[in-house]
């Protein structure tokens, strides 16, 4: 054998141990992976989702949510009334009646008087929100973004109790539903606390969103009956922007709240289960 | 004579492709005759035994699903309470021959007769797996709850397609939520 055969051997035998120390090492970082990922997946933590400090939270925006509903009923109940008497005299019609100038007179004057109530209260309701909100999207980070698989969210939902009546599928007013949010993390199970968790998170989230536009658009509609100083009628925007408020606090269908089924009790005793099954 | 031998050639070719695709066909249109054929009876019993007997030909061992299928359908037509413990000892018995694997036969009972979602994924976390491909995830889940509603009717049991509608909907919510954080914590 010659002396360059002999190099050549030498180099594929050193590639062909380095390539071999470099797959047992892929290896061993694949299986430590999988082992901590599948760790992770079987420990299935107990979620502690709601500390004290996000339940107080919860507890504060509901009463912030009630005092602003009821700050804004009077104001907004008597905006509708008047705008109902402003149609109801024909007075988008009859420019030129001194009657119809006073309704239109009174109609920016209410509006305006609602804004100022929007945007004193406002500020106090979103940070409340946004604290409930920020707290939540932590945990529910760590808790079932990091630490949990798809399998693991849906063991959690089977431990989950079915609730009379979930809050934000009820559409009820604002603090009827953080108040509902706050009973049912008070008295759930934890399984129906992740539940409960997800939908508050969500929905505040949502609703976080509809606020901040509210008031841009607060802003938007002052301007426009400030610099129309004659007060005019309420503007499809301005009418818009109640229907907004309306929605988010008072709910936009109070009595229609869809009720989730509730079921009844299965005899799961007597049902039959297979070795297939996976649970 | 060269030319003759490729013509000779290519005829035969495309002999065997016809007769490939042929064949292809009567087993996609499962022939009504045949060892592998799929029972015509509406018992489902008779059916189940049936198939075994037809599965057992190792020649007929790619025909499991169309089998299975087949008792799907005959077990629609007659619901019962019972029928998760046919399919359960049929699928039990498949996998004892060898026509499916262990996780296949677990899957394939669970996908019809429990509440609980095989389409959902248990090895990585959601934040690195799941929400970046959620709606795959979703549209694998809504077709797994179109199979529960189906075993549901075969077991004519509704609490069964109750509870996987229920937990249909929380997941969803709970994978909404959870990756909704995700996103704002990646960013």
């Amino acid at each position: 054998m010659n002396e360059s055969e002999q190099i050549k051997r030498t180099t594929l035998k050193s590639a062909n141990s380095s390539r071999f120390v470099l797959m047992i090492l892929f290896l061993l970082i694949s299986l430590f992976f999988h082992a901590s990922v599948l760790a992770a997946s079987q420990s299935r933590p107990n979620l502690e989702i709601f500390s004290k400090e996000i339940i107080q939270n919860i507890k504060q925006t509901s009463e912030v949510a009630g005092a602003m509903e009821q700050s804004l009923k009077d104001v907004i109940s008597r905006l509708e009334k008047q705008d109902g008497l402003y149609h109801a005299a024909h007075c988008d019609s009859d420019e030129q009646d001194i009657g119809c100038d006073q309704l239109r007179a009174q109609l920016g004057e209410t509006y305006l008087e609602m804004l100022d109530s929007m945007e004193e209260s406002l500020p106090e309701m979103e940070h409340s929100l946004a604290t409930t909100h920020a707290s939540l999207e932590k945990r529910i980070y760590k808790q079932m973004g990091k630490n949990l698989t798809a399998a693991g969210l849906q063991d959690l939902v089977k431990n989950a109790k079915t609730t009379e009546m979930s809050p934000s599928l009820g559409k009820r007013a604002l603090s009827k539903r953080v108040s509902a949010y706050y009973n049912l993390v008070r008295n759930g199970s934890p399984g129906s606390l992740s539940v409960v968790a997800a939908e508050l998170y969500v929905d505040s989230h949502e609703v976080v969103q509809l606020l901040g536009l509210i008031r841009e658009e607060i802003g938007r509609s002052r301007l426009m009956v400030e610099i129309g100083q004659s007060w005019g009628i309420v503007s499809p925007e301005m009418q818009n922007t109640v229907q907004g408020v309306k929605s988010i606090l008072f709910g936009q269908d109070v009595e229609s709240g869809k009720q989730v089924e509730k079921l009844t009790a299965s005899a799961a005793d007597t049902i039959y289960r297979s070795p297939l099954e996976l649970r | 004579m060269k030319v003759q031998n490729q013509i000779k050639l290519l005829l035969s070719g495309c002999f065997a492709i016809v007769c490939l695709a042929l064949s292809a066909c009567a087993s996609n249109f499962m022939l009504a005759e045949g060892p592998c054929a799929v029972p015509s009876t509406k018992n489902l019993d008779k059916a189940i035994e049936h198939s075994r007997n037809a599965l057992s030909d190792h020649y007929c061992s790619s025909d499991f699903e169309n089998h299975f299928d087949n008792l799907l359908r005959v077990a629609e037509e007659n619901p019962s309470a019972d029928n998760n413990r046919r399919f359960s000892n049929f699928l039990q018995w498949a996998e004892t021959t060898g026509l499916i694997g262990n996780t296949k036969a677990k899957h394939r009972y669970t996908r019809y007769f429990s509440r609980t979602f095989v389409a959902l994924p248990d090895n990585y976390s959601n934040c690195s797996s799941t929400c970046p491909r959620v709606p795959k995830v979703q549209s694998d889940l809504r077709a797994e709850l179109v199979e529960k509603e189906r075993g549901s009717r075969i077991l004519s049991n509704k609490q069964l397609m109750l509870d996987a509608h229920q937990d249909f909907e929380k997941v969803q919510l709970l994978l909404e939520a959870t990756c909704i954080s995700c996103q704002a914590n990646a960013s």
